[in-house]
């Protein structure tokens, strides 16, 4: 039932002498939510990177839905059906809420493209994203939460197949963390892939089908959430599981 | 074009781009670290030239002394305008912080101008220091001693840079917020005043260049804007944030003025537009940059 | 204050539209020279206006938008004295300026804040230079003529027709998709293309688009002045002057270019006939001022936006 999404085989990337990945193979199952973890370095956004097409593969091949996208530009690829937030929050701060969701409608995959009428269904993402009360509101004016919950909105609005999301639970209270991760489970029950890079073990265990391990730029461990948690070559690379969650 | 010849014009290039250089690199330095392109660069250039032409007309010091007694002043008045007119914008978003900048540095480049046009008395007022040496010759090629002993002055005030930015705090501290403003933050060095400082010892570099330039060429009031925008050539052709590449771009700026100066005099000052445009189409962060 | 206002409004709103609409019968009046400094500051506008589609909206300071007003103004000049009738010829050199423009996209468009500027900038220089060197084509430095004639009259109505449909150009990209892809662009252009917007291909529109109006300007500066020299169409004082009004009035704005140009002409108009010394430095401090406390322009200050909120003319730029 599971179809393979997302397919890297072979996958480095060198930055000038840096190697941040290193041959790293994995399959991702349509329709699965699955972690990335890794100690920092590791190359976990350096892979996304890598997927979204901000970044172009040393070597290896990275296949989205049967087609090589290595190559693609990020324009291309977001039109195929990845969207992505960032670990650094970047929603347009100029810009409305309505309007950082309405760029992802017009340019993404869907919307637009497939004929849906825009308001009606920019009011259904601000709303699930409850986000339905400030549609004017400068992004920049908005709290770190609220500027989340755009980043989350605006990814939706390109209605994707595959979203990326690197460190979305960071520095969010417990209560925050249990409706980020409901949110994120209603996304997936959509029919959306879901990827997280996340330290906070909490998410990953509550959230993820599959985890894969990320250290120094390569694939150490795979596999369900249990498993990965008790794997020694696991917990001695990444140290620091106890204290999150 | 026989050797002799090609000689030549290369020794001219390279004396020619190693006064840019200097100039170029106090710029450099400023932009690495306050992200701003200080168009009044050039002014304080053209200011520092005319005091010392003053200094060593009436008051009768050799001007070389006169250089060294005037230049430091110019440390001073480049963490001032920092102070005062560039701290202002930092916080503001980059492409309002660039428009901003522009406009401020523009406006003061204007008022130095203007002003340096009005209290000479005109803007043909051309000032320079009549300082002889004997010509050197070297078999059929004949080197300007002058700008020798400048261009040597020039190598000197750059390897002080140098050794300067690799060791002294000031220094380290200078190129790690050149590459990584934040990183020096965290790492508990006070960037703000450091801004200050780098414009200080840009528009130190600047007025040593000056000085220079009043003695074996000429400064007049009208000078500073287009050797401001020259300056920016060098520094965005060779890269910003990378010094080498500002020394890279002199120097080819300085070559090319020489032999298309000497080929097609016409075509002499738009060289270093020509590199730009021409090295920013094939690479588009400069020879060098990040 | 606050009961002043409404009646402030009111007026000022009311003397606005009413000099708007007095525009296209000014000359009946018989303000000859009325009429001459309208057309300048009109041709301010044009280029202050156009400059801002890609200055503004889309956050690329581009120095050398003046390259397309010189452009527009030889092209233009040399179609006339080929003997092409002036719809014509403004029409050859708008096509020249657009091909251009769409040519130069590519190239330019891969460099990112000041080293777009700068070289944006060096290509005004350059073309100044390849200017003077064709002497053949373009009469080098000695100019380039056309016919004479005393053309004010129709110069000062198609001016004023260019600069509505600059501004009307300007308000309509705002509030269109192209526009909103262009904000998206100035915003953060990395995270633009993430979410599928074609950052290339948007910019070479909004160029292209923005490269227009300053090539019939160009053109009919040409017919108008019987006379241009490269050192006239691609200085650097009139090269900067757009940007300056731009910045001044409001960049990102559609009121902004407008307000600008007709403050900083006024001012200047003011300091010529009414300063002996320093009129430089006092226009440079002007500048400085502005940058220094007004990086959002005039039209940014909240009395004036409660200004214009009151008569309309408010506008979004979220």
């Amino acid at each position: 039932m599971s179809a393979t999404l997302i397919q890297a085989r072979g996958v480095t990337k060198d930055f000038s002498g840096l190697r941040a990945l290193n041959a790293v193979d994995f399959d991702i199952a349509a329709g699965s939510i699955t972690a990335i973890i890794g100690p920092n370095g590791a190359g976990k956004t350096t892979l996304f990177n890598l997927i979204a097409g901000d970044e172009r593969p040393t070597s290896g091949t990275v296949v989205f839905d049967g087609r090589e996208i290595g190559h693609l530009a990020p324009d291309e690829v977001c039109r195929l059906g990845v969207a992505r937030t960032y670990q650094s929050v970047r929603p347009f701060l100029g810009l409305s809420v309505w309007n950082n969701v309405k760029v992802g409608w017009l340019y993404g995959r869907g919307g637009r493209a497939a004929g849906l009428k825009m308001e009606p269904d920019l009011n259904e993402i601000l709303r699930f994203t409850r986000l339905d009360g400030i549609p004017e509101r400068r992004a920049e004016t908005l709290t770190p939460l609220e500027r989340k919950r755009l980043e989350l909105a605006r990814a939706l609005a390109t209605h994707p197949r595959a979203l990326l999301l690197d460190e979305i639970i960071a520095g969010l209270t417990p209560t925050e963390t249990g409706e980020m991760m409901q949110t994120i489970r209603a996304i997936n029950a959509r029919g959306i892939t879901v990827l997280l890079i996340e330290h906070v073990m909490k998410a990953v265990m509550g959230l993820s089908h599959h985890v894969i391990v990320l250290h120094h730029g390569e694939k150490i461990a795979e596999g369900e959430p249990e498993a990965i948690v008790r794997d020694p070559g696991v917990v001695e690379a990444y140290l620091g599981t106890g204290t999150q969650g | 074009m026989d050797g002799t010849l090609l000689l030549q014009l290369t020794i001219n290039g390279v004396l020619l781009g190693g006064v840019y250089t200097l100039a170029a690199f106090g710029l450099s330095l400023i932009f690495g670290v306050s992200g701003v392109l200080n168009l009044a660069h050039g002014e304080f250039l053209m200011l520092s030239g005319f005091l010392v032409f003053l200094v060593s007309d009436r008051l009768g010091i050799n001007p070389f002394v006169a250089v060294a007694l005037v230049s430091p002043l110019f440390f001073a008045v480049g963490y001032a305008f920092e102070r005062l007119l560039i701290r202002p914008l930092a916080l503001r978003k980059e492409h309002v912080r660039l428009a901003s900048a522009t406009l401020v540095t523009l406006g003061a480049a204007l008022i130095l101008e203007d002003g340096a046009a009005f209290f000479s008395l005109g803007t043909e007022f051309e000032k320079s220091v009549g300082y002889f040496l004997p010509t050197l010759r070297l078999g059929p090629l004949v080197l300007p001693s002058l700008k020798l002993v400048v261009f040597g002055l020039v190598a000197l005030l750059i390897a002080g840079l140098a050794a300067f930015l690799k060791y002294t705090y000031v220094g380290l501290a200078v190129q790690a917020v050149t590459q990584s403003p934040r990183g020096a933050l965290l790492n508990g060095v006070p960037t703000a005043r450091i801004g200050a400082v780098a414009f200080g010892i840009g528009t130190f570099l600047a007025a040593a260049a000056g000085g220079l330039e009043v003695i074996h060429s000429y400064v007049s009031p009208l000078i500073g804007l287009p050797l401001t925008l020259k300056y920016l050539c060098i520094i965005v052709m060779g890269g910003l944030g990378s010094f080498v590449g500002v020394a890279l771009g002199g120097i080819l700026i300085g070559l090319g003025e020489s032999f298309v100066g000497f080929l097609n005099p016409a075509w002499g000052q738009t060289v270093a537009y020509l590199l730009l445009v021409l090295v920013l189409l094939t690479r588009p962060t400069g020879l060098l940059g990040k | 204050m606050r009961r002043s206002v409404p009646v402030l409004a009111l007026g000022l709103g009311g003397v606005l539209v009413a000099g708007l609409l007095a525009l296209p019968w000014l000359p009946l009046a018989g303000g000859g020279y009325a009429v001459k400094v309208l057309t300048l500051l009109l041709i301010y506008v044009v280029l202050a206006q156009s400059y801002d589609i890609v200055g503004g909206t889309m956050g690329y300071v581009n120095l050398g938008h003046i390259a397309f007003f010189g452009l527009g103004a030889y092209a233009c000049g040399i179609a006339f004295n080929a003997g092409l009738a002036l719809p014509g010829a403004l029409a050859a050199g708008m096509a020249v300026v657009m091909a251009f423009a769409a040519l130069i996209s590519y190239p330019f468009f891969r460099l990112r804040g000041a080293y777009f500027s700068l070289a944006a900038f060096g290509l005004v220089k350059l073309m100044e230079n390849v200017t003077i060197n064709l002497r053949w084509l373009t009469g080098g430095s000695n100019g380039l003529k056309v016919a004479a004639a005393d053309r004010t009259l129709p110069m000062y109505y198609l001016t004023l027709g260019l600069a509505a449909a600059t501004i009307l150009a300007g308000w309509l990209v705002n509030r269109s998709r192209l526009g909103l892809a262009m904000k998206s662009i100035r915003e953060d252009e990395a995270v633009a293309r993430d979410f599928g917007v074609p950052t290339l291909r948007i910019k070479t529109q909004a160029l292209v688009l923005s490269a227009c109006f300053p090539a019939l300007m160009g053109g009919l500066y040409m017919w108008y002045f019987n006379f241009i020299e490269p050192a006239q169409v691609y200085g650097l004082k009139i090269a900067l002057q757009p940007v300056a009004m731009a910045l001044l009035g409001g960049s990102g704005l559609v009121v902004g270019p407008v307000l600008g140009a007709a403050l900083l002409y006024a001012l200047e108009e003011f300091i010529w006939t009414h300063v002996e010394h320093l009129q430089g430095a006092i226009l440079g401090l002007v500048v400085v001022l502005v940058g220094l406390f007004m990086p959002g322009g005039v039209a940014r200050l909240a009395p004036v936006q409660r200004l214009l909120e009151r008569i309309g003319l408010r506008e979004d730029d979220r």
